[in-house]
């Protein structure tokens, strides 16, 4: 005979004895504690009418990441405005000073000289007086009178040796 | 919409509907997690700041919540370890023994306005005191919040084995206290 045979109906009665002994296990209260049994649970504990109505609204709760965009939404959109309107004045005033590089000297001073009331007299005479000494380094724009003077001081500064080079 | 378990976390997985989805939390939840927090702090104004701090923090760990216990199951660890901790925080329970405890509990109790003093009640209220943390809570829970031993097990992440023993020993010592005052309790 096989040693490991077990009663029968065995696992047909298992869960019943199982239940049996969870049972017993179980609170109990009426037997094991009459007087607890007697008092019942009836609620010793009273709150302010209405509490739970309010109990939500009294929560301090950090904002939530829909709350976060919804209340900055009127801050960024500012701020994208104001973003465009930067770009565009950086934009604009890149081109018009390229514009303004690539007008000629001459038609610079044309605009001064027509809407001279609109500038600072004193500083156009600078303007004019820093123009006058480029024009002082121009040899083409010289003088006959002027450009001997500066012959002259300039074989005045030379050595013998580069003069004789430049012979 | 149904104020399930399943429809607040798919509220709370979006952030557009997250507020929602906690509203609904909270009035779903609000006053079972009051009633376990008042059993173990006992008044209401130290209930009221508990259930808040807990709920504060449920808003903050709720994207963290992985579904491995039932929603109520997590906030009922929460609660009662706020719960708890407050108590920890409030010197006077700290510096007196349990006797003086006793007396400090049921004169307050009699003072509270949120408490009805009835004679019987105000004895069981002292018994449940009594009782030793642990013991306390399993008893809070399965007695008056009738959980089950599996949902108590997850809550306080305690073996139900261990949870009969406890709750088995805390019904005696009631018991025992309530027939120690018998008179108080029939009076």
């Amino acid at each position: 005979m096989d040693n490991r045979q077990i009663p029968d109906k065995y696992f047909e009665q298992l869960a019943g004895k199982i239940e049996e002994g969870i049972h017993a296990m179980q609170d109990n209260v009426e037997q094991e504690a009459p007087l607890l049994n007697r008092i019942g649970k009836l609620e010793s504990y009273i709150i302010p009418e209405g509490y739970f109505d309010g109990l939500y609204s009294k929560l301090n709760l950090p904002k939530s990441r829909q709350s976060v965009i919804r209340r900055m939404m009127p801050y960024s959109i500012a701020a994208s405005i104001l973003m465009m309107m930067t770009l565009t004045w950086f934009w604009v005033n890149q081109n018009e000073n390229t514009f303004y590089n690539q007008l000629a000297l001459t038609e610079v001073y044309d605009y001064y000289i027509e809407n001279e009331s609109l500038f600072d007299q004193d500083l156009l005479i600078e303007l004019s007086f820093e123009d006058t000494e480029k024009d002082a380094f121009d040899l083409d724009n010289l003088a006959d009178e002027d450009l001997d003077l500066f012959t002259e001081e300039l074989i005045n500064e030379m050595t013998d040796q580069e003069l004789l080079d430049i012979l | 919409m149904k104020n399930t378990d399943e429809n607040i976390l798919a509220l709370l997985a979006d952030d557009r509907t997250f507020d929602q989805g906690f509203r609904m939390l909270v009035k779903t939840y609000q006053e079972r997690l009051y009633w376990t927090i008042r059993r173990i702090v006992h008044f209401h104004e130290d209930a009221d700041d508990v259930i808040q701090n807990t709920f504060i923090k449920v808003f903050k760990n709720i994207k963290g919540f992985e579904g491995a216990s039932k929603l109520y199951t997590w906030m009922y660890r929460i609660a009662c370890n706020e719960a708890i901790s407050h108590l920890n925080r409030n010197k006077n329970r700290k510096l007196i023994n349990n006797e003086d405890q006793m007396l400090f509990l049921e004169n307050n109790l009699k003072a509270d306005i949120y408490f009805n003093s009835e004679r019987a009640q105000l004895t069981l209220a002292k018994a449940i005191d009594s009782l030793p943390e642990k013991q306390r809570l399993v008893f809070n829970l399965r007695y008056f919040e009738a959980l089950s031993y599996k949902d108590i097990s997850e809550t306080l992440e305690t073996s139900v084995g261990a949870l009969k023993a406890s709750f088995h020993h805390a019904v005696k010592k009631i018991e025992t206290y309530l027939k120690e005052n018998y008179d108080i309790v029939n009076g």
